[in-house]
């Protein structure tokens, strides 16, 4: 019975703010089971109408034809998780995620698409090649996390190599440094908080500066 | 500032005013992506420090339609090989700040 | 009004007082003096003091805060308040030491170089910039009047107290009411302005008003991306193309069958407005008589009153300028920059002003140095604008020297007609993003 009333709230905030021009954030925490659940209603993707949306809805101008940016200032979507850029589109078109001014053209975009269009463009970017890092010295958060400040290692969900995948977490390999640090940085201040169980505000939390540097560095592969 | 050195075969005589043109064009560029090619917090990008072969072929690409816009299609096509090329040095000149 | 001859005897006056003549401080530093403190004269004041800091600026501004008129229409329908769009001159004094003077300039003598303002102060400039923007003629529409202006049927062309008064009669309209936007004659500030404001209203009054109109009455035939903004209103608000205009236009315009929520009328259809009855709440035009709830009447404009007081402005009350520097065609060492210049194809924006205000910094940078400005100056007026809070398109022109006048290069000036709804919902993203980068680079 629960596990129904869960799916009734998110599906009615999902078509709420589809149709509100003015969308009041709902600001709506996902749970494990609410997410589960929209994953588990994402309509089957068609990797070749979502190369098409890629055009037609202008993904291509900032995330590249490919899924790789043609400048360094967007992140990279090339092979992402489908499940992860699903919930990212998702995420923009619910106002949950709505870190600040850069995600007015996010949420201006999935405004405009259906779950179709979203599983579409999502199974299309897990098709392409993602980036990959070339193996160098990992930090210590990386391999160990701190017990200490209670962050755990970075790698444990998103890998040595950043492939994600890992419950969920996304790729980020191959990632520009400055889109990496600015989402640490977001994540930190809290005002990204579109993560489930805010295990990524948890994580980043107590990061100093220099870490998120390195890390992004790390994790970059100095891109 | 950096002088400006102006690399591409096609260009403008070296005097100091083939650097001004340039600058004052860049200028132009301002009220969008910020003083000095920097703005911040905005789904407008700051410019400041783009490798110069990385802007002249964002320019063509957005010329050519290769990459989707709104208005820079517009504004690549009123510009001139010579023009584009001048901007691309000047841009690169410029410090990035904390954002790059 | 002040007469020219009243000036010269202002001038005369000057002569008494100790102020040393500007060639005593060409030793020393340079002295600027900006008369207006709006887009113009804050583009200006901040880019010369970067270009050359050993050259000392100061703004005689009424003003102590800038309400910046670009955006101003979103107040009307409740998308932002007033107060958002006041900008103040923090930056411009602390990290451009500009010095402000909030003050009212009201006298010159150009042979000796100084500036004499409302409070007694006078300044030695070695180069004046009058970037004073536009002044409304109210009373050049018959039985029209700032007065009126100010309590009946508010222009809310310049911003403040008539945009608020614009924005409590649309909101307590009766249902069913029309809202009567007179649009001004060519030249004029912000030329997509009216429509924009118009089809801003439609959508509320969608909302908000359902069974209520947006009359826009016209003395021209066409205005700025018009294709752009009938083809909007079709989609949007019911409008129907008129034929003349369907070339072009893609395959999705639809015939309405029921009046819509906005109509234009040209001029050549009897929209040329003649006269307003404000005991009436009426406008009359060539096509006849118009009753409306709400009148909106935006007259035709000249010069700031400034440019006009100081002898800059030509017989149609726009001042005639140099196209490399800026320089009034009619007293030395005085520039005009932004609305008030003639800058032939240019039009009346803010974006305009500020890449104007930038080229004549430059200029006068080098000027002062004693050398030659740059020939072939370049300026640009790109501008977003909104049929619908989701529906944007722009204007886009880079402009260049061409015979001697400023003249756009060649290249698509506009949206085109076929553009996407995704490029549609990301231009009112921008939007508001560069009306927000804008005045980060105008005054910040």
């Amino acid at each position: 019975m629960k596990k129904l009333i869960l799916s009734a709230v998110v599906a009615t905030t999902l078509v709420t703010n589809v149709l509100a021009n003015d969308a009041v954030t709902t600001n709506k925490e996902w749970t494990s089971s609410s997410l589960r659940e929209a994953q588990s209603n994402r309509p089957a993707g068609d990797a070749a109408r979502g190369a098409e949306l890629n055009e037609s809805l202008m993904c291509s101008s900032c995330h590249g034809k490919q899924g790789l940016p043609p400048t360094h200032r967007w992140p990279a979507v090339a092979g992402q998780l489908e499940s992860y850029t699903y919930k990212m589109l998702l995420d923009y078109q619910s106002g949950a995620r709505n870190e600040d001014n850069r995600a007015n053209i996010m949420t201006a975009v999935a405004n405009m698409m259906s779950t179709q269009d979203m599983a579409d463009v999502a199974a299309y970017y897990a098709s392409l090649t993602a980036p990959t890092l070339q193996q160098k010295a990992a930090p210590t958060l990386v391999t160990d996390g701190d017990k200490g400040r209670l962050i755990t290692a970075c790698a444990s969900c998103h890998g040595l190599s950043g492939q994600g995948g890992i419950k969920g977490t996304p790729a980020i390999a191959g990632q520009t440094s400055e889109t990496l640090k600015r989402a640490l940085e977001m994540y930190r201040s809290g005002d990204r908080d579109s993560d489930l169980y805010s295990v990524m505000r948890q994580a980043s939390q107590k990061l100093t500066n220099s870490e998120i540097d390195s890390l992004a560095d790390y994790y970059s592969g100095n891109n | 500032m950096k002088k400006v050195m102006i690399l591409s075969a096609l260009l403008l005589s070296s005097s100091a005013f083939a650097d001004e043109r340039a600058e004052i064009m860049a200028n132009n560029c301002a009220g969008c992506h910020g003083t000095d090619g920097i703005v911040e917090d905005s789904s407008l990008i700051s410019i400041a420090g783009l490798k110069a072969e990385v802007f002249i072929e964002t320019m063509q690409d957005f010329r050519n339609n290769e990459r989707s816009s709104t208005i820079m299609r517009n504004v690549a096509l009123a510009l001139s090989d010579d023009e584009i090329a001048a901007m691309a040095e000047y841009f690169e000149a410029l410090p990035t700040g904390e954002e790059k | 009004m002040i007469s020219r001859r009243e000036f010269l005897s202002l001038a005369a006056a000057f002569s008494a007082t100790a102020v040393m003549p500007a060639g005593a401080y060409a030793a020393n530093r340079a002295k600027v003096v900006v008369i207006g403190g709006g887009v113009g004269g804050a583009t200006f004041a901040k880019y010369l003091r970067r270009k050359a800091p050993n050259v000392d600026v100061t703004i005689i501004e009424q003003n102590p805060i800038y309400i910046r008129p670009y955006g101003s229409s979103e107040v009307l329908t409740g998308h932002i308040d007033l107060s958002d769009l006041e900008v103040n001159y923090d930056a411009l004094r602390n990290r451009y030491g500009v010095k402000i003077a909030i003050d009212r300039a009201i006298g010159l003598d150009a042979d000796r170089q100084i500036v004499k303002t409302a409070s007694g102060t006078e300044y030695a400039y070695d180069r004046l910039v009058v970037s004073p923007g536009i002044e409304l003629s109210y009373d050049k529409v018959e039985g029209y009047s700032k007065e009126l202006a100010e309590t009946k049927a508010p222009s809310g062309w310049i911003p403040g107290s008539q945009t608020s008064l614009l924005r409590d009669q649309i909101q307590n309209m009766r249902q069913g009411g029309t809202m009567l936007i007179v649009a001004p004659p060519n030249p004029y500030r912000c030329p997509p302005g009216p429509y924009e404001r118009g089809a801003l209203v439609a959508e509320w009054m969608q909302k908000h008003n359902p069974t209520g109109k947006v009359i826009i009455t016209d003395p021209k035939n066409k205005f700025t991306a018009g294709n752009n903004f009938l083809l909007g209103w079709n989609r949007l608000y019911g409008y129907n193309i008129p034929m003349e205009f369907m070339e072009g236009m893609p395959d999705d315009v639809v015939e309405h069958t029921t009046p819509g929520m906005i109509d234009w009328i040209p001029g050549k259809d009897g929209g040329t407005p003649i006269s307003f009855d404000a005991a009436n709440m009426s406008i009359e035009t060539e096509g006849g008589n118009i009753k409306a709830d709400v009148i909106n009447i935006v007259p035709p404009m000249k010069a700031g009153k400034i440019a006009q007081q100081f002898g800059l402005t030509n017989e149609q009350g726009w001042c005639p300028v140099s196209r490399v520097t800026f320089e009034s065609q009619k007293i030395a060492n005085v520039h005009v920059l932004g609305d008030a210049s003639i800058a032939d194809a240019m039009p009346k924006s803010g974006f305009a002003a500020n890449t104007q205000a930038k080229v004549a910094a430059y200029a006068i940078a080098h000027l002062l140095a004693g050398e030659a400005p740059e020939q072939s100056p370049a300026f640009e007026n790109t501008c977003y604008a909104l049929a619908g809070t989701d529906y944007g398109f722009f204007v886009s022109a880079v402009y260049e020297l061409r015979d001697g006048k400023i003249a756009k290069k060649e290249a698509p000036g506009l949206q085109d007609l076929d553009a996407t709804e995704a490029q549609r919902r990301l231009s009112a993203v921008y939007q508001q993003a560069w009306m927000k980068s804008f005045t980060e680079d105008c005054f910040a």
